[in-house]
């Protein structure tokens, strides 16, 4: 073995280990998904999108943000709202009552977000209602791990 | 003086063309989901691949061949087929979603499809290609890349607790959801050490006439180049845990993380948010075109070079245009540029091994870099990358199906 290949060793030993500890990190991480984590994270998204016509609402009052934004975050949180209701409605990893809670609110904020493609106007205070209850809505179904 | 003025324009152009959409989308999303706790992916990726490229630049201004054609002569034709069949899927994927981002902008901005917005940015793409030359693409992505330091401006202005924002380059395992942690850490990962980045910069060493006096450019160029650039991805991971993750907003789609500059720039702040997803995905989308046609011309052994006339180089001009043409289908078909991105980036972390495991051969060949083959700190980096690379090539489908 050469001079070069054996001043390697010491640093590969090091930088092998580290690297190995960082899979073992992201792997353990990976696979520390309970069933219950998954429908949060599901409610979470639905409660993001109440949370961003709440928010964008209030910009494009402001002015800061033109019509055309929120009309296509309307439309984008129509669609997106509606993909989501299957996952919610149909999950066998949260007791029925949850389940039932969870597709109702999500449905509320999608037809928030119907109602908005009508009228161009989106309903603020109803959305951050709606955002806060799925919020915790979602910590009640992580809390229950 | 003259070395110094190389190093500028060259960190100048790094900085600029750093932000992409995948890198802007991993970076918003995981700021939103995760605060600052992924801020170690980002500097993990920004070292590895500022090794990266200082090899590749290496090579190119001491032997006066690219990655891909010393890859080529090193292990044969029949060898490289594969690592091109692979880089070429993987850039036409990028390809798309850097279209699909740029489109995304102007949706964003305009309220109007980016079904429509794919043809005329594709067309953006090819006149730019056609009609530029190599060092005017190069500075045009430079100059307009800095309005993307909007991002390190707001972060600036929103004076996260510095103390945390440090904590988050050790990486821990996060206090929920581990598989969409996990994801992002993979996806930041292979959004920044994009193979695509090693062979374009190598390439782009040939097109300005590197020589061994470049050497230390390119060293400058690398480490504060990559180092600057990730700054800018870092800023937006800090927008994102600072503007979105207080209200619960997860970044899922560009829609929701639109309004991610609003609050630290007011008025300006969604305009520059659409400038720096525009700028900066065409500048990736024509980094990318370019890279296939290189890859390919370098394979096949055709005439190469952007800054030469189109018709002297038909095959080369002909394979980007097939390029562009084939990235702007995921767009028309509507499917959305951040999952299609974050796909992308996942298949990229897959393709990792191949691209770079043969580059430890490469560089230790004395015939062709004399006295300037890696030392032993370059030689552990490369190891220690393609080890990494192997690692994350085995969790890029678990943690897809896991946490995507």
């Amino acid at each position: 073995m050469t001079r070069l290949s054996w001043s390697l060793l010491g640093p590969l030993r090091i930088t092998s280990t580290a690297t190995i500890l960082m899979a073992v990190i992201l792997m353990s991480s990976a696979c520390d998904r309970s069933r219950s984590e998954k429908y949060a994270r599901l409610i979470e998204q639905s409660a993001a999108w109440a949370s961003a016509g709440t928010y964008s609402e209030e910009l494009r009052q402001r002015r800061y943000v033109p019509d055309a934004y929120v009309r296509d975050l309307v439309a984008a949180g129509s669609l997106e709202t509606g993909q989501l209701q299957r996952p919610l409605n149909e999950s066998r990893d949260v007791p029925p009552a949850v389940r039932d809670r969870a597709g109702a609110l999500n449905d509320q904020v999608r037809q928030q977000f119907d109602n908005a493609a009508h009228t161009g106007l989106l309903d603020a205070g109803r959305l951050r209602q709606l955002h806060m209850a799925l919020r915790a809505l979602a910590d009640s179904v992580r809390a229950a791990r | 003086m003259k070395t110094l003025k190389k190093a500028a324009l060259g960190i100048l152009t790094s900085v600029g063309s750093y932000l992409e959409v995948g890198s802007m989308g991993t970076a918003l999303q995981a700021g939103a989901a995760f605060r600052f706790e992924l801020l170690w992916a980002i500097a993990l990726g920004t070292i590895c691949i500022a090794f990266l490229l200082e090899m590749s630049g290496r090579l190119s201004a001491v032997s006066g061949e690219t990655v891909i054609g010393a890859m080529r002569e090193d292990f044969g034709f029949s060898f490289q087929v594969w690592p091109l069949a692979t880089q070429i899927l993987i850039d036409l994927l990028v390809l798309a979603s850097e279209i699909g981002g740029a489109s995304l902008a102007l949706e964003l901005a305009t309220g109007i499809s980016i079904r429509v917005w794919a043809i005329p940015v594709a067309f953006l793409v090819w006149a730019v290609l056609w009609k530029g030359t190599f060092g005017s693409i190069e500075s045009g992505v430079a100059i307009l890349g800095m309005v993307t330091l909007s991002f390190v401006l707001a972060a600036w202005w929103l004076h996260p607790d510095w103390r945390e924002v440090a904590r988050g380059f050790i990486p821990r395992r996060p206090m929920k959801d581990g598989a969409q942690y996990a994801y992002l850490a993979v996806g930041i990962i292979g959004a920044t050490v994009s193979p695509y980045l090693v062979s374009f910069y190598s390439s782009g060493a040939i097109e300005d006439r590197w020589k061994t006096s470049d050497l230390t450019p390119n060293k400058m160029t690398a480490a504060f180049g990559m180092g600057f650039g990730s700054m800018i991805n870092m800023a937006v991971l800090v927008v994102a845990a600072m503007v979105l993750a207080p209200r619960g907003i997860v970044a899922d789609t560009y829609q929701q993380a639109g309004v991610a500059l609003s609050q630290p720039l007011g008025r300006w702040g969604f305009w520059l948010f659409c400038a720096s997803l525009f700028i900066g995905s065409v500048g990736a989308a024509l980094e990318v075109a370019l890279d296939v046609s290189y890859i390919t011309a370098q394979t096949f052994g055709w005439k190469w070079g952007e800054s030469q006339e189109p018709a002297e180089e038909a095959r080369f001009a002909l394979t980007y245009i097939v390029a562009i043409v084939l990235g702007i289908i995921p767009s028309i078909l509507g499917i959305d540029p951040l999952k299609f991105t974050m796909f992308s980036m996942s298949m990229t972390v897959l393709a990792l091994p191949i691209m770079i495991a043969p580059l430890i051969v490469i560089m230790n060949d004395r015939r062709r870099l004399k006295a300037y083959t890696n030392g032993l700190v370059t030689n552990v980096a490369v190891v220690a990358i393609v080890l990494l690379s192997f690692v994350l090539a085995l969790l890029a489908i678990p943690v897809q199906v896991l946490g995507g």
